[in-house]
């Protein structure tokens, strides 16, 4: 991990030095040892700050798009959009593949020091900066709890995810931190008409949550952010993993590996399947 | 209101109310499958008159947030989404894209443990109408079998 720390400060320190962008994004250590926290490097004497360790876990592609995002802000004319080379790790990297394909930034608008862990993530980055162990125990975790809750009959199922979902406070933690929510007014907040209530019930917790997990559908890089940050631990990323299994089934498609691809959902084929149509 | 008590596919008939007949909203593309409902109606085909309908410029108009709302509501069992035959669709591919859609709501609605026979799609044209109301009277006769989807609710409201 040192020698992965080292490497991004010297390509921090390069890169701003040179002038070549105008932030690094990355890690730094956080208010006690057992946080990291993003960390925004613009001067060469800021980059002794930046860490990468096993803490270091947050998908920080979410800070180049959205209202407020690096490269989209519409508070700064087009032509003054900053300069960024972003601590991408996989899933981060997979991230970018996905906005590159929803025309959110091209890929020569992020410097991407890339950490990678075997998996194929769609771009090459720009710097190779490390190398860490894949989680494959996490991703058979999150499988063997699909196939659980699968093995339900559709009532129980249904009891067991209105309990999860009755538990929601409505924080729009999972929207906020997710590199796809950059929606520039969300479906929650439309209130002409109000299409999901926006009380914390539980029938309208059940429309916000199906609601975005369909809105990740074909575009969830599976990062698995919206989980962590969930104050009331609701197993958001057991419908995205659900859904982009799906679309891997019947579609061929997986989120964020080819920059070329068109979304799964923005596309058809005249062969798709039929057997569900009366 | 105790919320763990709210199950879809209950067993429990006793939270049927005993009148309760099923109610569907059906939102039907405005070039075929609502050509096809008025011809059933033109020609006076009987189906059953659980069915409200709903009509949309195209089946790609359909965004699962529309079916949603419709599940939403105190007294609605089931939804049908109907759109032209592949190849017909006034728009040339609306309802490719409204097919994707479907199945991958249909998918999602069903790993949340809503019964997919709730909600349905199906392809109507507009010289249709004998196959409009079959889907109508399938659909009510399958949505009859699982019972409300709001046993509560429904049992609460007899008059409406």
């Amino acid at each position: 991990m040192q020698e992965i720390t080292d490497r991004i400060r010297e390509e921090a320190r390069r890169l701003l030095g040179e002038e070549l962008v105008d932030v690094v994004i990355g890690y730094q250590q956080g208010w006690d040892e057992t946080i990291a926290t993003p960390c925004f490097a613009v001067q060469a004497s800021q980059v002794d700050r930046l860490i990468f360790d096993e803490r270091c876990t947050y998908n920080l592609a979410r800070y180049l798009v959205g209202r407020e995002g690096y490269l989209t802000s519409r508070f700064r004319p087009a032509d003054e959009k900053p300069r960024v080379a972003l601590v991408a790790r996989p899933a981060a990297m997979r991230a970018i593949v996905g906005l590159i394909q929803e025309h959110q930034f091209k890929r020569e608008d992020v410097y991407v020091l890339g950490i990678v862990d075997g998996t194929p993530v769609g771009i090459e980055p720009d710097v190779q900066v490390g190398q860490i162990q894949e989680d494959v125990a996490k991703q058979q975790e999150i499988r063997a709890r699909i196939e659980e809750l699968e093995a339900l009959p559709a009532s129980e199922r249904w009891a067991w995810w209105r309990q999860e979902f009755t538990k929601c406070i409505r924080c729009y933690a999972c929207r906020q931190v997710c590199p796809f929510c950059y929606c520039e007014e969300c479906i929650v907040d439309e209130n002409q008409p109000q299409w999901i209530g926006s009380s914390p019930l539980p029938r309208n917790n059940t429309s916000w949550n199906v609601i975005r997990a369909f809105h990740l559908v074909g575009r969830c890089i599976n990062c698995g952010e919206c989980e962590r940050v969930c104050p009331v631990d609701i197993p958001l990323n057991l419908l995205n993993a659900k859904m982009a299994a799906e679309v891997e089934e019947v579609f061929g498609y997986v989120a964020g590996m080819d920059a070329e691809a068109v979304p799964a959902l923005a596309t058809f084929r005249v062969d798709d399947t039929d057997d569900f149509i009366m | 209101m105790d919320q763990n008590q709210v199950s879809v596919e209950t067993s429990d008939t006793s939270l049927r109310t005993e009148n309760w007949e099923p109610k569907i909203v059906a939102f039907l593309c405005n070039w075929c499958s609502y050509a096809g409902a008025d011809l059933a109606g033109g020609s006076r085909v009987k189906y059953p008159a659980n069915v409200r309908i709903i009509r949309v410029p195209c089946s790609a108009r359909i965004d699962p947030k529309l079916v949603l709302k419709g599940l939403e509501k105190e007294h609605v069992d089931g939804v049908i989404v109907s759109g032209c035959h592949p190849g017909d669709c006034h728009y040339t591919e609306g309802n490719y894209y409204a097919r994707r859609r479907m199945l991958m709501f249909h998918r999602l609605m069903e790993f949340i443990g809503i019964d997919s026979q709730r909600i349905r799609m199906s392809w109507v044209s507009a010289s249709e109408g004998t196959k409009w109301a079959d889907v109508v009277t399938q659909v009510v006769e399958d949505i009859r079998a699982l019972g409300p989807l709001h046993p509560r609710e429904t049992a609460n409201a007899r008059d409406h």
